[in-house]
């Protein structure tokens, strides 16, 4: 009797593999990549692959996308927003079968470029000269400008109104020093309340903009050597940990939140040190908050923010490279970019686009200015290992266990490894 | 008196006893309930913040009842085609969990109970895949899926996962233990190979086939690699786990807490179901090959 069950049951198992296998064969013909379809004559299919972001943004690009196909019926772009776009990227690189165009990072550009994965368009633009110089910078590697930047973020000083208020400090400006921010973040800082004035994480990305408003550097321009070990690093280490040391700073972790922009928002902190992505997020998430924006503080270097950047390249060894680079120059040229930036979410790159922005956007000004001393995020190949370096060190210096000058020699060290590879 | 005498102290005695024991129940109930409220809690706080607003999410004390309910987050889910990737999960963890087994038993059976020259050789040859990791699999899968054609369909979702390794092993070993005297007291009675292999052996196997199905099963429903290196433009063909890491994107800190933990129920709670149900197939399972091992 079991027996028998069981045998029916195989049978069905078997035949349900069979049915199952039947809808799979005839689907592969039908769904293949967008950009092998086989093309109608005389038109370039193109995938242009990103990471997703908010809706918001998706719906925008998508937007800014069909307006080109519209306007080009020969070159027809498909907008390819992925999740884990690094092992994605990677693999269809290193599988012969790149996207024509797609994002890259600042920060991941060396590693591009030394992989020879990067065709160097960014002189084909039009008007090379509008975008800024501090963007350009951030995408030419040895004279080569790669490719052009599509947008941009930049660190910025955000303070809670009513907490200044409260206190009745007048709000932070773009002529704030150092001094200024330390005599603020003690006296907004309040012990029983749970308030610190000023939250920071141990985070490379954020002390770097200490550093260069320190005058320091993280190497010398040609990355023949590391400069971490100087008087100038030392300063900017010891005026950063010297914050939490003293009380008047604090990292998330100890404010009870996931990143300094969720400690803000709830009010743990008066202030913080974080770039445009925070105002969609304190909109969406803390809609009653009142703060206000302004530039990083000048340090004895004068001042100094740091430029988050990306953009759009286009595959080396891609079949069309020069239809992919009519779009490119589309989407970051006056028009394309307009469109894209005008959502406000991210800023244009082009100078001629600040003006319109800024009526669109007024408080969003100093993160925009940022851009006229913006320091690029941005390396050697392999500088991830100095970058974990620091932030270990952070985190321990922000504990005592370590002193400034402990830090600053490790990274030193580290790094020098890291160019001697 | 003295009859009431001696009848209350055993009475008092036992009542003590029964007092005792009531206690440790209770503790041990109150003990077992503390445990399952460690493990339930963060379940139910996933479920309870999957219907919170954004800024509700960031309160503090968290609230396990939501103050405004809000469908917002599985709205976000709908909006994008989450009802077509679980199916696609549910379509291709079925079809690979029925293969799987299928050609696992097949597989199994022969190399354990067929000899012919170079099966041992085989069967380790098959073992020894086990000990390829499955990140170095990635860049030499996707060129061989792209150069079969096989990129961005079904077919390259479904084919690399037909039979594994691990399933051959698990049925080899366990036909390894079925006593030869079955098979040949079935061959007396005129079986031959294919009936004996369904009608004999098989049933026989069933507690290894249902911990294969819930292997394969799960595996499937979780797999997040092969997915991502097959599906490369058709959005049509993700899989729940996929979409989960779309919708996380590069948002960053900006993530929206709510539509993602509504995904995450989506994607687990069937999950949970079957394990529900089949939990008692598997003892079962167990129980059978018990008694008539």
């Amino acid at each position: 009797m079991k027996a028998k069950h069981f045998a029916l049951l195989t049978l069905l198992l078997a035949v349900a593999l069979l049915l199952a296998a039947c809808p799979a064969q005839p689907v592969a013909p039908a769904a293949p990549a967008a950009a092998e379809q086989p093309a109608a004559p005389g038109v370039i299919n193109l995938q242009l692959m990103g990471w997703a972001s908010s809706d918001a943004e998706n719906v925008r690009l998508q937007e800014v996308v069909d307006g080109w196909n519209a306007a080009n019926p020969d070159i027809q772009v498909t907008l390819n927003l992925v999740p884990d776009y690094d092992t994605k990227l990677q693999t269809s690189l290193a599988g012969g079968a790149p996207p024509d165009i797609f994002y890259v990072d600042s920060f991941r550009l060396p590693d591009l470029v030394a992989a020879g994965a990067l065709l160097p368009i960014g002189d084909q633009m039009t008007d090379v000269d509008d975008f800024y110089p501090s963007l350009r910078e951030a995408f030419t590697v040895d004279n080569v400008f790669y490719c052009p930047p599509k947008d941009f973020a930049t660190l910025a000083l955000e303070y809670n109104t009513d907490l200044f208020d409260a206190a009745g400090l007048a709000y932070p400006t773009a002529d704030w020093t150092w001094d200024d921010l330390r005599a603020a973040a003690e006296a907004l800082t309040d012990k029983d309340a749970g308030v610190v004035g000023f939250a920071i994480n141990p985070d490379f990305a954020r002390w770097i903009a200490f550093l260069y408003q320190a005058g320091g550097e993280v190497t010398t321009p040609d990355f023949s050597a590391m400069t971490l070990n100087t008087p100038e690093a030392l300063t900017a280490m010891e005026f950063y940990v010297g914050l939490v040391r003293d009380g008047f700073a604090a990292p998330a972790s100890d404010l009870d939140s996931g990143w300094p922009g969720e400690a803000f928002g709830k009010g743990r902190a008066a202030m913080t040190m974080e770039g445009n992505w925070i105002v969609p997020y304190l909109k969406d998430q803390f809609p009653n908050l009142k703060y206000g924006i302004t530039e990083l503080p000048s340090g004895p270097a004068g001042k100094a923010t740091m430029a988050f950047t990306v953009c759009y390249g286009v595959a080396a060894n891609g079949r069309n490279t020069e239809a992919a680079t009519k779009v490119v120059d589309y989407l970051t040229g006056p028009v394309g970019m307009k469109a894209w930036t005008d959502l406000g979410l991210a800023m244009p790159t082009r100078q001629s686009l600040r003006e319109g922005w800024l009526t669109m956007y007024p408080e969003l000004e100093p993160m925009l200015s940022g851009a006229e001393y913006a320091r690029k995020w941005q390396f050697r190949p392999g500088f991830a290992d100095v970058l974990d370096t620091i932030n270990s060190g952070l985190q321990e210096a922000f504990g005592g266990l370590k002193t400034p000058q402990q830090v600053l020699e490790e990274a030193q060290a580290v790094g020098e490894q890291v160019l001697a590879r | 008196m003295a009859a009431s005498m001696t009848t209350t102290a055993p009475t008092a005695v036992r009542r003590e006893s029964r007092l005792r024991e009531n206690i440790r129940l209770v503790l041990s109930y109150a003990l077992l309930f503390l445990i399952a409220l460690v493990f339930l809690y963060p379940f139910v706080l996933a479920i309870s913040t999957s219907f919170k607003t954004l800024p509700e999410i960031n309160e503090r004390p968290v609230a396990l009842i939501p103050q405004t309910f809000t469908l917002e987050g599985y709205q976000r889910m709908f909006a994008l085609n989450v009802g077509r990737w679980a199916f696609n999960s549910f379509f291709i963890a079925t079809t690979v969990t029925v293969s799987n087994v299928l050609f696992s038993a097949l597989a199994g059976y022969s190399l354990t109970r067929i000899a012919f020259p170079g099966s041992r050789f085989v069967f380790l040859a098959i073992i020894g895949t086990m000990m390829i990791p499955g990140i170095v699999q990635l860049i030499p899968m996707f060129i061989v899926l792209k150069t079969l054609g096989m990129i961005d369909s079904y077919t390259g979702l479904i084919i690399p996962k037909m039979v594994t390794a691990f399933g051959i092993f698990l049925m080899a070993q366990f036909f390894e233990a079925i006593p030869r005297e079955i098979e040949e007291a079935a061959r007396i009675d005129g079986a031959g190979r294919f009936r004996m292999f369904f009608q004999i052996v098989l049933p026989l196997a069933r507690p290894a086939i249902v911990a294969l199905v819930i292997f394969s099963f799960q595996g499937s429903w979780n797999e997040f690699m092969h997915p991502l290196i097959v599906i490369t433009t058709n959005q049509d063909l993700y899989t729940l786990p996929l979409g989960l890491a779309f919708l996380r994107g590069g948002l960053g800190q900006n993530l929206q807490w709510n539509a993602l933990l509504a995904g995450s129920m989506l994607t687990t709670v069937p999950m949970a179901t079957i394990f529900f149900f089949f939990q008692r197939y598997f003892i079962e399972g167990i129980s059978y090959s018990g008694v008539k091992g």
